[in-house]
């Protein structure tokens, strides 16, 4: 049960609370307790000065008489006066009867200097509250005793410590109870999310947080975790993917290897179809590895664990060397490929075999879906901040519902099934060009062809700029 | 010419066995890696092909100690593994070459050679002839029954690298390496478009021809008989 944090944010809360009270109360009832001490002092002071002008002026038969009205009119048992010789013999009392065993003035009050006074508080054998008492010099020597029980203090001071003690416990259960309520109520959010986790725990992903305005702690914790969970669901989404489409794009060359070599085994006879199979055999294996490779590849791309050199890399240059490799394919199938731009160097930081990847990529897939008589062109810009690179086709063009899918792994639009390729080719372009800090851009209008463009950070013109260039 | 062969995969190592023979090596083959640090120490060879991956001593431990016997034989690495850092590690175990799995037959062959030549310090030749096709690498002109071929600088490249590997078949990958210095996987013809235009000025007027096509496996620059 303490293990809760409501529990145990409840019982701070409860502790606290209480300790403060008690400080609180503790404090009022010192201050009221000085108080009303002070006022009996007061008090005895004044008559005790009363006394003594009057023993002073009238002598002692009118001090017996007034000693004898005052305790009549007070009550016997809440005062008494006394009245000593300077010998510290007793001359005058009132009735002492309910104050028994009370001690003789000490040795400090008995050497007071004349018209001083001194207080003190005496406790009664019998009586279960004390006194408070006063001794008051007199001219000639003689000692004025006061008494005055402090029954109606005590019974005062002992209500309100029962009232103060009723307020902190009804104070403490609902304080407890409040303090219980605002940590239930913050902890439900956190509850919130650990149902969540729970749900997902159990393999549901499409479980999301509400965001129910419970604090902007909470809203912030419960929106890390969502997007936490977006991102887990799409890598697993995604590994479904992949793992799917790897058991089907392995099997099938494989399929297709295996039925290769078991029919021209049970078939053929001549040679050639037994190198026709070899060959076919090798070109599928080939194909194989290389569909493994490319996913490694942009798997380590997409997980930042893949090491890029680092180097400035013309982006001009690369096109141009790209273009010259594919030129006679692309005239091959009466496509017009062209560089449009002046072949003024443009740099970006990278990995320049992986960045004529990309670039072969998406110049493979531009030949390979424009038709004869079609162009493709490429151009290089620079803006202050990018490089970038432009691929225009005559192509078929993407339709809409592909655009948003032709980067995801082994996707193949409809009308590529048909052709060559693995479906990674610009997905590989997208990982590689992500991981040097850029994006891909596609426009397409279906009938009328593709611009993909490659953005990169741009990086100024290396002074050695002519050796790469010679080179 | 004989080579060390240290794979403890039999079926890898009789294929590669039978690759060499086939190309007119002797291989000793070795299943394990003390069995080919003794032979290497023992028995003189013209370059060893060690696997990575043995049962006992790895590779790279055969490399390194080999190294310090003060052996100077060649030696290709052959690995599964085909990060930057594992190439790395062969090469500073003191390995020539370093060869990821899966690889062509005709590489291995190709890097086997260039090995051995560079270990004997052939001189790289000036011309290479075959048949009545030769090519002047300093020049770079290329004649055929004494008549001129004007070739692209792309085309010379590209004869230039068959007629090295005379007799022996060149992936298309491996010609994409090699004569563009590119590395991946076309699904257009990009090769093929431009072995055609180069058949077309080196084979094409001629009777003989000397480039030809391996379905499957690439291409042969060879006077067949």
């Amino acid at each position: 049960m303490l293990r809760t944090l409501t529990a145990r944010l409840t019982l701070w809360h409860t502790a606290i609370f209480a300790a403060l009270s008690v400080l609180l109360f503790g404090l009022v009832c010192l201050a009221l307790k000085t108080n009303l001490r002070a006022r009996t002092d007061e008090e005895l002071r004044n008559e005790s000065g009363e006394f003594e002008k009057l023993y002073h002026r009238d002598g002692i038969e009118a001090l017996r008489s007034e000693f004898r009205t005052e305790a009549e009119s007070e009550g016997f048992k809440r005062v008494f006066f006394r009245f000593f010789s300077a010998g510290g013999e007793q001359l005058l009392a009132s009735d002492m009867s309910a104050w028994g065993g009370l001690d003789a003035p000490p040795p400090a009050a008995a050497s007071l200097p004349p018209g001083e006074s001194l207080l003190a508080t005496a406790t009664l054998p019998g009586r279960s509250h004390g006194a408070r008492v006063i001794y008051r010099k007199s001219g000639g020597g003689g000692l004025i005793q006061i008494g005055v029980t402090t029954e109606d203090d005590d019974h005062l001071l002992a209500h309100i410590h029962k009232v103060f003690g009723a307020t902190i416990a009804v104070m403490l259960f609902f304080g407890g109870a409040a303090g219980y309520f605002i940590a239930r109520k913050a902890m439900r959010g956190v509850e919130g999310v650990t149902e969540t986790a729970v749900r997902i725990g159990r393999g549901d992903f499409t479980h999301r947080v509400p965001l129910a305005g419970k604090g902007l702690e909470i809203d912030n914790l419960s929106r890390a975790f969502n997007d936490m969970l977006e991102r887990i669901q799409a890598l697993v989404e995604e590994i479904k993917g992949v793992t799917d489409t790897i058991a089907h794009d392995l099997r099938s060359p494989i399929t297709r290897i295996r039925g290769i070599a078991e029919t021209t085994l049970t078939g053929a006879q001549r040679m050639d179809d037994y190198r026709q199979m070899a060959g076919i055999v090798i070109e599928e294996c080939d194909q194989m590895v290389h569909m493994i490779n490319t996913m490694l590849e942009i798997a380590q791309a997409d997980s930042g664990v893949a090491v890029f050199a680092r180097a400035p890399v013309d982006l001009a240059r690369l096109a141009a060397d790209a273009c010259d490799l594919f030129h006679p394919a692309a005239e091959d199938r009466k496509i017009r490929l062209e560089i449009d731009g002046t072949g003024a160097p443009v740099f970006a930081l990278g990995d320049s075999t992986r960045l004529q990847r990309v670039i072969a990529n998406l110049l493979d897939n531009a030949v390979k879906f424009t038709a004869p008589g079609g162009e493709v062109v490429l151009s290089i810009r620079a803006t202050s901040t990018d490089a970038l690179l432009s691929l225009r086709d005559s192509g078929a063009g993407i339709d809409g519902g592909d655009i948003s899918r032709i980067f995801d792994r082994f996707y193949r639009g409809d009308r590529s099934r048909s052709t060559p390729g693995n479906g990674l080719g610009l997905s590989f372009a997208l990982a590689i060009v992500r991981a040097h800090g850029g994006d891909i851009a596609v426009e397409s209008s279906p009938g009328k062809g593709s611009t993909f463009t490659v953005r990169l950070p741009r990086i100024p013109t290396p002074p050695d700029y002519q050796k790469v260039i010679s080179r | 010419m004989n080579i060390l062969l240290v794979e403890d995969d039999i079926r890898t190592a009789q294929f590669i066995t039978k690759g060499l023979a086939q190309a007119g090596f002797a291989v000793r083959h070795a299943a394990d890696g003390e069995e080919g640090l003794q032979r290497a120490l023992m028995e003189s060879y013209d370059a060893a092909v060690i696997d990575i991956m043995l049962p006992g001593l790895d590779g790279l431990e055969l490399v390194h100690r080999l190294r310090r016997k003060k052996s100077l034989t060649p030696v290709i690495v052959p690995s599964a593994k085909g990060s930057v850092d594992d190439r790395i590690k062969g090469l500073q175990a003191g390995g020539d070459d370093y060869l990821v799995k899966p690889f062509a037959f005709s590489e291995l062959l190709t890097r086997i050679q260039a090995l051995i030549r560079r270990a004997n310090r052939s001189p790289e030749p000036t011309a290479i002839s075959v048949g009545h096709l030769s090519i002047d690498l300093v020049k770079r002109k290329v004649f055929r029954e004494e008549r001129e071929i004007e070739l692209q600088p792309r085309e010379f490249s590209l004869l230039e690298y068959l007629m090295r590997n005379a007799g022996r078949v060149v992936s298309k990958t491996m010609i994409i390496e090699h004569v563009w210095d590119y590395q991946f996987d076309p699904h257009t013809n990009i090769v093929e478009a431009r072995m055609c235009r180069l058949r077309d000025k080196v084979d094409r007027p001629f009777d003989r021809k000397l480039i030809h096509t391996v379905r499957g496996v690439g291409y042969l620059l060879e006077e067949k008989t």
